[in-house]
């Protein structure tokens, strides 16, 4: 199927009566999440992951990704009419957009976050269909050597890219692979870390350790200090920019969309980096930087446009390399991996409708969200007004919900409490957490890959070497994991030295 | 970020480090050629201890207060002493009332007056328990319902 035909499928897929309203749903509630702090993309995807279950595969899929990018056009206002940030990668916009807001262009700055959100969603679509299918194709080749490399490489980024230190990272990323391996061998069957418990046979259920890590987590640590909440009450009028703003923005809404996209693209990359790093580059190319923090548009639009063409094209990794780069898509692989789906290079051959529906449902559900979001935004700005004590015991019930469903279990319950408490301890002591997940979800078949690795080549090690793109990506991969090393090494011994020599 | 929470944060990983290698190693570690079930958990118990050595290390070193703000410890130890207790009496009590009295825990935790906690925890276990059963068909437990018939 060539990429028009393909595309083409995936609107006739995406554009059934029940798919629309799967996308509207999504983008529903993702905007309503994305406006509300205190609970975040991955939480909300990992709490809907039960009710995905009597839901067909391709539904599934694009309700959950309408409330990963919907999350992105709905962080924004909580930014700008409150100074608080719904989710991570609005956090940047908070710096300009609440400024705008105080100088009374809240509607101004709400719209252009909007419209650009939308300009660099439909971009990163239109790049996620061009990009993938051949991406997919170049990933047939790979073997388990390639494809070890690959993942290791993917962790390291997950790692490197994740907030806070890259110490914790690794720790992160490493504790997540032992706890993947919890279960079977997948190779001899023998059972590893069970104590003895049937229920830990086939392994830690990847939903109940997230909906404890996020879930659960998320209620523990927003109980300790209630946050108080103080809307900008301002005029929503004048919610389309003006001539002189677009003039502004044109080419920050360009930059920021390219730079996101292909953030996005990397493992471990996503819509938080990208955010942080278009703002920055807007900075440092405008002819005026110390406008931005005082309320400079340019500092509204680009993180905007970056932060949702990430989200797009942080498919990319899942639909055409099976590797999820951050923890709201590796939920959604997830819920694939639940309906008997295992995203790779041959989902596009074996499942077209739900690669091409998924990419088509990404179009619509941007315009969506365009539509509902503009003349909306007095009732999203309204929904900040439940108190988030409600909010907490929903969070709560669903997760017990959700936890006990998996298998009917009360030990499934006690497991998700249990990774609640230690998500909770390891949020307070700065350990980033999506590497863990990541690791998780990807250390079977790092395992495997390394096994059938070695079986293959009869022990020889070289076999990582030999090929060119499993020796590319293990340098990259290797370099990552030593950097913090190096940085520590430069910083004690070399830099001193050199500043002695100066003095 | 305080250096006691990091030395407490690297021994209890270099712990589970030492312990994954032991668990490893009485699996079998095989060799490069045949690989066995311990090899793959062995190299990352390994991987945990030189890592959570390096972050005592680093929080040895690190000058600065040994503790950060500890912030409002209270409310979450008493919400999860809720959630633990929550665990054993999901069954025999039942869905709908378990989750009535973990949810006016929390309310009550999060400075709602009881009467609200109660009434609101109260609809919100009864709706969700008859919606997920009926409507999804999630069959959660009765408990002392099932006595009512």
């Amino acid at each position: 199927m060539d990429w028009f035909g393909g595309l083409a499928h995936g609107f006739s897929v995406a554009l059934t009566p029940g798919n629309l309203l799967y996308a509207a749903i999504g983008a529903l509630l993702g905007t309503a999440i994305g406006v509300l702090p205190g609970l975040g993309p991955p939480a909300t995807i990992a709490l809907l992951l039960p009710v995905t279950y009597t839901v067909e595969a391709t539904s599934a899929v694009i309700m959950l990704a309408g409330i990963f990018y919907g999350a992105m056009y709905g962080g924004s206002t909580t930014s700008i009419l409150l100074n608080i940030p719904g989710e991570a990668a609005s956090v940047v916009t908070c710096l300009d957009g609440y400024r705008l807001a105080r100088q009374g262009r809240a509607g101004a700055a709400l719209g252009m976050s909007a419209i650009g959100s939308f300009v660099a969603g439909s971009l990163g679509v239109l790049g996620v269909s061009l990009l993938a299918p051949p991406l997919a194709a170049f990933a047939l080749k790979f073997g388990p050597r390639e494809y070890f490399a690959l993942i290791l490489l993917g962790l390291m980024m997950a790692v490197y890219l994740s907030e806070g230190s890259a110490l914790k990272g690794l720790v992160m990323a490493v504790t997540g692979l032992i706890l993947g391996t919890v279960g079977l061998d997948p190779v001899q069957g023998a059972e590893r870390f069970t104590f003895g418990l049937p229920k830990l046979t086939d392994g830690l259920d990847f939903v109940v350790v997230a909906m404890g890590l996020f879930g659960i987590a998320e209620v523990l640590s927003n109980v300790e200090a209630p946050e108080a909440r103080d809307v900008f009450r301002t005029a929503l009028r004048k919610l389309l920019p003006t001539l002189e703003d677009w003039r502004r923005c044109w080419a920050s809404l360009a930059r920021g969309s390219l730079l996101g996209f292909f953030i996005g693209v990397l493992p471990g990359g996503g819509a938080v980096i990208s955010s942080f790093m278009a703002y920055a580059v807007e900075k440092r190319v405008s002819r005026h930087p110390e406008r931005f923090g005082h309320g400079a548009m340019e500092g509204v639009a680009a993180p905007e446009a970056a932060n949702n063409a990430a989200a797009t094209s942080s498919f990319i990794p899942l639909l055409t390399l099976g590797i999820p780069g951050n923890a709201s898509i590796a939920m959604i692989f997830v819920a694939l991996m639940i309906h008997g789906i295992r995203p790779g290079p041959l989902l596009l051959q074996e499942h077209p409708g739900l690669f091409w529906g998924t990419i088509a449902s990404m179009y619509i559900g941007n315009a969506m969200l365009l539509a509902l979001n503009l003349p909306l935004i007095g009732l999203w700005v309204r929904l900040l007004n439940i108190p988030y004590h409600y909010l907490a015991a929903g969070v709560l019930v669903f997760c017990i919900i959700g936890a006990y469903s998996v298998n009917n279990s009360v030990f499934d319950v006690g497991t998700m409490i249990g990774f609640g408490a230690v998500g909770y301890l390891l949020r307070k002591a700065d350990f980033p957490v999506a590497p863990l997940i990541l690791a998780m979800i990807l250390g079977p078949q790092l395992e495997r890959t390394l096994q059938q690795s070695l079986i293959g080549s009869g022990g020889d090690l070289r076999v990582f070497v030999e090929g060119p793109i499993s020796a590319t990506l293990l340098v990259g991969a290797v370099g990552l994991a030593v950097s913090p090393a190096l940085r520590w090494i430069w910083g004690r011994c070399v830099r001193p030295r050199s500043a002695k020599t100066t003095a | 970020m305080s250096r006691r929470r990091d030395f407490t944060a690297g021994l209890a990983f270099l712990l589970l480090g030492v312990g994954v290698c032991v668990g490893a190693s009485r699996l079998g570690f095989g060799s490069v050629r045949a690989p066995e079930p311990g090899f793959f958990p062995w190299l990352g118990g390994l991987a945990l201890v030189g890592l959570s050595t390096a972050l005592l290390a680093q929080a040895a070193r690190r000058t600065g207060p040994a503790t950060g703000s500890t912030g409002e410890w209270a409310r979450p130890a008493l919400l999860l002493a809720a959630l633990v207790l929550y665990v054993p009496v999901l069954e025999p009590l039942g869905y709908p009332l378990a989750t009535a009295g973990l949810c006016a825990v929390a309310l009550r935790i999060l400075g709602v007056r009881l009467p609200v906690a109660l009434s609101v925890s109260l609809g919100l276990a009864v709706v969700t328990f008859i919606l997920f059963r009926r409507v999804l068909g999630v069959e959660l437990p009765p408990g002392v319902l099932a006595l009512l018939g």
